[in-house]
């Protein structure tokens, strides 16, 4: 009994203090303990996710790099075979054009050429029907008696058919 | 003037017939303190910690860690972490109080003559006693949920051979041994530099007292660390089942 008088133990500041002691565990542990690690828990996973975010935004980087190259690749194959197509049938356009052109020219020519060698065979006709009026009129001023004129036509015409 | 050395704190006051020493005093205000400390805290806590944040949870992890160190991960260590961490912050913010200068020239007039306002919590055997005889009838309750209740009176009681029944006897003076060593390891190192201190104020106030106080700083952090190490392992061992009790 003396030594608990001596120590200063009082049982209502023992109670007082296990009771409080208790309430301080409780309270510790709802309100610094529990939050500290649900906080620390949520940091690491966010940390994780963000990582993990990283590594796939890398990695589809990645692979949009290397989609983008073979777009591009691809896009130049096929501009490159749009260009030459495009050569190939500007290169028959050509020709077509050309050798149309070439055949309308023939046509204009030949319709020219038509229209020259009619021209000059009018002109011919014209140029004997002259000469056969010019030398009947010469023959009947040479002999205007013996004149026939139907024999003489048929002769002058004879003559300049042997003429040619 | 003389040295007054009192083993038992020193009585404040009264409230009804409640008596108020000056280590329940402080007992209280720290309480309050860490109470209401604990729900601003919980209310303030974000996921982009600030400085103080980072310290506490520095603070808690680091804790919780050692615990799982002693007792190993899992289910355990989280229901031992909340006593043991809560024992060891508060002996060790409570140690700490004693060094904040100036304190110790406060005292008050009571009828029982002129005492100081302040004294280490933990110089006060009666909180030293609560904490230790909780933590005691907590190893014995876990020692019985673990190994069930025969087994743990077996464990003490056994009388298949002289030798069993004087080990069941040494057993049961072990534990209340836990009870002596545990407190007064605590208690006396903590008052032991307490009045180191003040016999070394008195006799060379000046410089002197410093190594000791030094001394007591580094008594004050290790003696925290002790106690709840030590019902750390307590809790350890009770909650194994041995072999000696599983045959016991």
């Amino acid at each position: 009994m003396r030594l608990i008088e001596a120590l200063g133990l009082d049982l209502k500041i023992f109670i007082a203090q296990l009771v409080n002691f208790s309430i301080l565990i409780f309270v510790l542990w709802r309100f610094a303990y529990k939050p500290v690690f649900k906080i620390l828990e949520e940091r690491r996973q966010k940390i994780a996710k963000g990582l993990e975010d990283s590594d796939e935004s890398a990695k589809k980087l990645a692979q949009a790099e290397e989609e983008k190259k073979e777009i591009v690749s691809l896009a130049r194959k096929e501009a490159n075979e749009i260009i030459e197509e495009a050569k190939g049938r500007a290169e028959t356009r050509y020709q077509e054009i050309v050798d149309k052109a070439k055949g309308d020219l023939k046509i204009v020519i030949d319709d020219e050429k038509e229209k020259i060698r009619a021209e000059r065979n009018y002109a011919i006709k014209e140029v004997k029907k002259e000469a056969e009026q010019m030398i009947a009129d010469a023959l009947l001023k040479i002999f205007p008696e013996k004149a026939n004129e139907a024999s003489d036509a048929k002769m002058i015409e004879k003559a300049l058919e042997d003429l040619k | 003037m003389g040295l007054n050395i009192s083993l038992a704190p020193e009585v404040l006051f009264h409230i009804g017939s409640f008596t108020v020493t000056n280590t329940y005093f402080w007992f209280f205000c720290l309480w309050l303190f860490l109470v209401v400390g604990a729900i601003i805290f919980k209310s303030r806590i974000k996921l982009m910690p600030g400085k103080f944040q980072n310290l506490v949870e520095m603070a808690i992890s680091g804790a919780y860690d050692f615990t799982e160190s002693i007792i190993g991960p899992g289910k355990k260590a989280e229901r031992a972490f909340p006593l043991v961490a809560t024992m060891f912050f508060f002996i060790l913010i409570s140690n700490l109080l004693a060094y904040i200068p100036g304190q110790a020239a406060i005292t008050i007039n009571t009828s029982g003559g002129i005492v100081p306002l302040f004294r280490s919590i933990v110089a006060d055997y009666g909180f030293v006693f609560m904490m230790t005889i909780s933590v005691v009838i907590l190893i014995q309750i876990i020692a019985i949920a673990t190994s069930g209740p025969f087994a743990y009176i077996g464990k003490f009681i056994n009388l298949r051979s002289p030798l069993k029944a004087f080990l069941g006897i040494m057993d049961l003076i072990g534990e209340i041994a836990k009870i002596v060593s545990l407190s007064f390891r605590l208690f006396g190192n903590i008052f032991a530099g307490e009045v180191l201190a003040a016999v070394m104020l008195f006799l060379a106030p000046f410089f002197v007292p410093l190594p000791f106080m030094f001394l007591g700083l580094l008594t004050a952090v290790v003696q925290a660390f002790v106690f709840s190490v030590l019902t750390l392992v307590f809790i350890s061992m009770a909650s194994e089942v041995s072999p000696e009790k599983a045959t016991a």
